[in-house]
């Protein structure tokens, strides 16, 4: 029987410190290891969480059913009665059609997972987008924007969640290249001439920021570099960023090079970053500094 | 519920096709607890047995198997309807797992076909894990003793009469939502309490859970009891306010600044009104100091937490709080509002009328009784609480054969309470054995 010296409890066999007082027990009781009973097994728990559902019961699938009938035909038959065709509800029809195939799709079949459910409902939006632009008129009016632009959002998805136990410098480049990808269709589509000129090396620069800047957090959380040296650097690669968008920008604009307002901006950064890093050096100057400015 | 059993009947004889399966409406304690969980507000309680030989999984699994059957209201799932959750009949059969490092997990909603309890083992004992959806402490002991009972059984223990103990399937009337029943819908509502003092500390991963237990002979503390003349849980929760007046004298200095100290002391209805039921019949009762008065004696603290605990728990103070939850649930404007609006409300009732109110729990299931053939396997029994990031510490206490063993659960590193409460006891000359789930201790 062991004791604590400080709180005067007695201790469970083998307990090398009081759990109330964390005093260190002198002669602990040894477990001899045949006779050995802990209240709690030293298996840790598996956090179980739910799949994520999006399937409706079939009852449920058949209530919806028929709640989104009875709109579409009073709309059908107010429509027929008045024009002898479909006009106008063509519209409310095929919402109500969209709504149905977004809640009804995951009940039809078995093993659906969360991206195939996002690619048919993301399909099915575009779709509906797209027949809606036909009916109204001249057609790829604005629908094909809308189109390209979700099938951009699918692909950042369907990246992330192929690729989120992999590297996420690969996520980003495949986030990168379609990112280009779709400002080039995009600048075909609206005959300018900014993608080659502008857009590209814009897209390019920021990407570049991107991943220093990941890898720079990533050390940071390694703690391979310490928080100061990242801030500095964070902020560097900012300063420069802010200089070449400016240069791009000037180029496109003016064709030439007048830097304006970025100069201000890394008049403000520079010492900043120079500072950053001259402390981050200097033990004494950032004691001095901790001890003025503790909160 | 009866309509829903008549009719029910009624439905099979035109279609015998159709399976129809029970489902129960929550229970007015109930109603809360699915929407407030997290992983951090488990809403789970713990109950285990040691017994004298190491459990054999095999055995315990086909009398788990047996014991569901005789309780058709604890065979169910949680589901969600449209105005309020539900549980349904689960067709599938519970099964037994083995212990972890941190009981009381939460057990998600989410997964529509779980049981919202568990069954583990390890070495000895054999644990229940209920959510309080289900049922409370009466209920949980219940089970656990037909579960115990039956797998002593199995392997041709000689346990004798079961005694109080349910062999058969349980009738209707231990299903019943014993609330609605003695709900009278004229009375006065009961007073609002004051955001209570709390341990402040910084909370643990999501999940992990530290259990301080005390074991102490119950000879010795059952003397120091009546040479004071009050009843075990009064003392206990007097020295649990002690403790948490002292750490609160050491945290604020100035007097104004103090907040009062409350503990929920849950109190069994089964005893004030007449009912069967073994879904949640409780409700709670909660002395209280205003350390803004000054520091209060332990004297003072005994002659309190007396008063209320014999004063408040009674038919006629407990029929206030018990009429404003259930007329909350009755009232028309709240029923009509659809589930995914109550949910936002409810953790908001739960922080300003629950948890907030309260410096902790100290929750007494009393001197467990076991038929006399049944008490000669089983060494130990263990009552833990659930944790929430509100209070951050509560206290479970049982009693069985010459042992009380205090349970406190915690999901902070902070062991200030269990300290202060366990060495006022030392002092008193009422010896304690500690032991903990922190590994950390052991390997040091």
């Amino acid at each position: 029987m062991a004791y604590c010296v400080r709180c005067g409890v007695e201790l469970d066999k083998g307990l090398k410190a009081c759990p109330l007082c964390d005093t260190e027990v002198l002669l602990a009781d040894e477990l001899n290891d045949e006779q050995e009973i802990t209240a709690f097994s030293t298996r840790a728990p598996r956090i179980r969480r739910p799949k994520f559902t999006m399937e409706f019961s079939k009852p449920f699938v058949f209530l919806i059913s028929f709640i989104l009938l009875i709109p579409l035909l009073v709309t059908l038959i107010v429509d027929f009665s008045m024009n002898n065709t479909i006009t106008w509800s063509f519209y409310p029809i095929t919402s109500l059609i969209l709504v149905w195939i977004l809640i009804t799709y995951p009940s039809f079949f078995r093993g659906y997972s969360l991206f195939q459910v996002f690619t048919v409902d993301i399909l099915a939006i575009a779709v509906f987008l797209l027949s809606l632009d036909r009916y109204s008129g001249t057609f790829p009016q604005w629908s094909h924007y809308a189109a390209i632009s979700l099938i951009l959002i699918w692909i950042f998805v369907a990246a992330y969640i192929f690729f989120k136990n992999k590297n996420i410098i690969f996520t980003i480049l495949i986030w990168i290249v379609s990112m280009a990808a779709y400002l080039w269709i995009m600048s075909l589509f609206t005959e300018g001439d900014w993608f080659l000129s502008l857009a590209l090396p814009l897209l390019l620069l920021i990407s570049a920021a991107v991943v220093l800047e990941v890898l720079i957090i990533k050390k940071l959380k390694a703690k391979k570099i310490r928080r100061l040296f990242s801030l500095g650097m964070s902020a560097l690669i900012f300063t420069v960023l802010i200089i070449s968008v400016n240069v791009i920008v000037d180029l496109y604009v003016f064709e030439g090079i007048k830097f304006t307002w970025s100069l201000i901006t890394a008049a403000v950064l520079l010492p900043v970053v120079l500072f950053l890093l001259i402390v981050n050096r200097a033990p004494e100057l950032k004691a001095y500094l901790r001890k003025k400015f503790h909160v | 519920m009866k309509e829903n059993h008549a009719g029910r009947k009624n439905e099979k004889k035109h279609n015998k096709r159709v399976e129809q399966r029970p489902w129960y409406r929550l229970d007015n304690a109930a109603l809360i607890y699915p929407s407030i969980q997290s992983d951090r507000i488990t809403t789970m309680f713990r109950m285990s047995m040691t017994l004298k030989e190491p459990v054999n999984p095999k055995v315990l699994q086909k009398s788990l198997e047996e014991v569901i059957v005789k309780f058709p209201f604890y065979r169910v799932k949680l589901n969600r309807g449209f105005f309020w959750y539900y549980l349904e009949y689960n067709p599938r059969l519970p099964r037994v797992e083995k212990d972890v490092l941190y009981p009381l997990g939460r057990i998600h909603p989410g997964f529509g076909s779980r049981y919202l309890f568990r069954v583990r083992y390890w070495q000895y004992t054999i644990a229940v894990e209920f959510c309080h959806v289900l049922t409370d402490g009466t209920g949980g002991m219940t089970f656990l003793k037909a579960l115990v009972y039956d797998y002593l059984k199995r392997l041709g223990k000689d346990i004798g009469d079961p005694g109080d103990i349910p062999v058969d399937t349980l009738l209707e009337e231990a299903a019943e939502d014993a609330y609605n029943r003695f709900y009278k819908s004229t009375l006065p509502l009961p007073d609002k309490g004051r955001r209570a003092f709390h341990l402040e500390a910084r909370l643990l991963e999501p999940g992990a859970i530290v259990i301080n237990t005390g074991v102490i002979p119950m000879e010795k503390i059952i003397k120091k009891v009546k040479a004071l003349g009050v009843s075990l849980s009064t003392f206990l929760v007097a020295v649990y306010i002690d403790a948490i007046q002292e750490l609160q004298d050491s945290i604020v200095s100035q007097n104004h600044k103090k907040r009062p100290i409350a503990i929920q002391v849950p109190v069994n209805l089964r005893s004030i009104y007449p009912s069967k039921t073994l879904r949640n019949f409780s409700l709670f009762v909660m002395p209280e100091i205003d350390p803004r008065l000054g520091k209060y004696s332990f004297d003072e603290i005994l002659d309190i937490v007396r008063e209320t605990l014999i004063t408040k728990a009674t038919e006629k103070d407990i029929s206030k709080s018990l009429s404003r939850n259930v007329g909350g649930q009755r009232n028309w404007v709240i029923r009509i509002v659809p589930l995914i609006f109550k949910k936002l409300l409810m953790p908001m009732l739960y922080k300003n009328l629950g948890e907030g109110l309260v410096s902790g729990t100290l929750s007494n299931l009393g001197l467990i009784k076991l038929p006399e053939g049944m008490s000669k396997e089983v060494e130990r029994v263990d009552f833990i609480l659930g944790t929430n990031p509100i209070n951050k510490t509560s206290c479970a206490v049982c009693g069985y054969k010459d042992k009380l063993v205090i349970n406190f659960s915690g999901n902070t590193n902070s062991v200030e309470i269990e300290k202060l409460f366990f060495t006022r006891l030392i002092k008193m000359g009422i010896p304690v054995k500690i032991s903990t789930n922190a590994l950390e201790y052991y390997e040091k």
